[in-house]
């Protein structure tokens, strides 16, 4: 009876996780169609999948419940990917405007800036 | 000298003063968790691989005109919900319901069975559109190579968690398991969803 009852408090809390987890997984998805910068995409993206991280770490894999020093050790691999991101970031062309976005068939995709240029010579004829 | 011998006793008496774990587990699920860490590397420098390669590339497909985003959203639900099920198998264990284990393991395969059926086809629609490990119709030839590298490392990776969960699963129902080869089996599984959580945002979204 008693391990029932530790089998229902325990089960309730992963349902909640869980309910979370889609709700997040929506909102994420969300993001992914909502026309924004980049770089807002990219920061609320990484903002929500940390959020989860967490949210699977302490409660499915039960870190809430281990000892810092293990958890602490988890970290390792996000903070070598931090290096390894700052370590190539000035390589990359994420402030080149001549970076385009192509759709399926391979055309380009204009960005808002060639957008209102466009709208607005349009509009001067 | 009194100093020094309170410093060492201090240390002794501390998480690295030896003839304990500092971490606080069993070797089996400590080394799982060095396993873990291991492997989130190697998705690490895939993934930023893939940043890099897609920021220095002049051009990028669009990713939710290219993919079916409601098969990858379903394949998200049903990675979730198998690691909710994982996670009750586990507390079934530890309290020591072999049947509410097994039947709960079942069900975490069977979820890890549907993501897989759904990869397989998506891999068969962008192969059918003549996506290559080399060249791909948007002209873009990293696009369809970090696609096929990264979710084939991670569809291997839940491949390789079936086979794992198929195991402790029939031992489990043999009356062969303890809780702790079912708690590995199931770190071993919310890996699995961890990566997929990365790769649907970075991958997919972003």
């Amino acid at each position: 009876m008693s391990n029932d009852h530790a089998h229902a408090t325990s089960n309730k809390q992963y349902f909640t996780t869980w309910c979370w987890l889609l709700l997040m997984t929506l909102f994420a998805l969300g993001i992914g169609y909502v026309p924004m910068p980049e770089g807002l995409k990219a920061v609320l993206l990484v903002c929500t999948t940390l959020a989860k991280i967490v949210l699977i770490g302490s409660i499915f894999m039960h870190l809430k419940f281990e000892k810092m020093n293990l958890v602490m050790l988890t970290f390792s691999p996000l903070i070598l990917a931090a290096i390894m991101y700052f370590f190539t970031r000035g390589e990359t062309r994420m402030h080149d405007d001549s970076h385009q976005l192509i759709n399926h068939q391979g055309e380009h995709i204009p960005t808002e800036a060639e957008g209102a240029e466009a709208a607005e010579g349009a509009h001067a004829k | 000298m009194d100093a020094s011998v309170a410093e060492q006793q201090r240390i002794l008496a501390s998480d690295w003063g030896g003839g304990k774990s500092p971490f606080g587990t069993d070797w089996p699920k400590f080394m799982m968790w060095i396993f873990i860490i291991s492997d989130a590397l190697t998705f690490a420098a895939m993934l930023i691989a893939y940043g890099f390669m897609r920021s220095i590339s002049p051009s990028w497909p669009v990713q939710t005109h290219v993919f079916n985003m409601v098969l990858i959203t379903f394949m998200t639900f049903d990675l979730i919900s198998s690691s909710a099920v994982m996670a009750m198998a586990v507390g079934a264990a530890r309290a020591g319901d072999a049947k509410a284990a097994v039947k709960y393991l079942a069900l975490t395969i069977l979820g890890g069975a549907i993501f897989l059926g759904c990869q397989v086809y998506e891999w068969a629609h962008f192969i059918e559109h003549g996506a290559r490990l080399y060249h791909n119709p948007w002209g873009v030839p990293q696009f369809a190579a970090s696609f096929f590298v990264i979710t084939g490392f991670h569809g291997f990776h839940v491949f390789s968690g079936l086979t794992i969960l198929a195991i402790v699963a029939i031992r489990a129902a043999m009356g062969k398991y303890s809780a702790t080869s079912v708690e590995n089996a199931g770190l071993y599984w919310h890996f699995v969803d961890v990566v997929w959580v990365f790769v649907f945002a970075f991958f997919y979204l972003l």
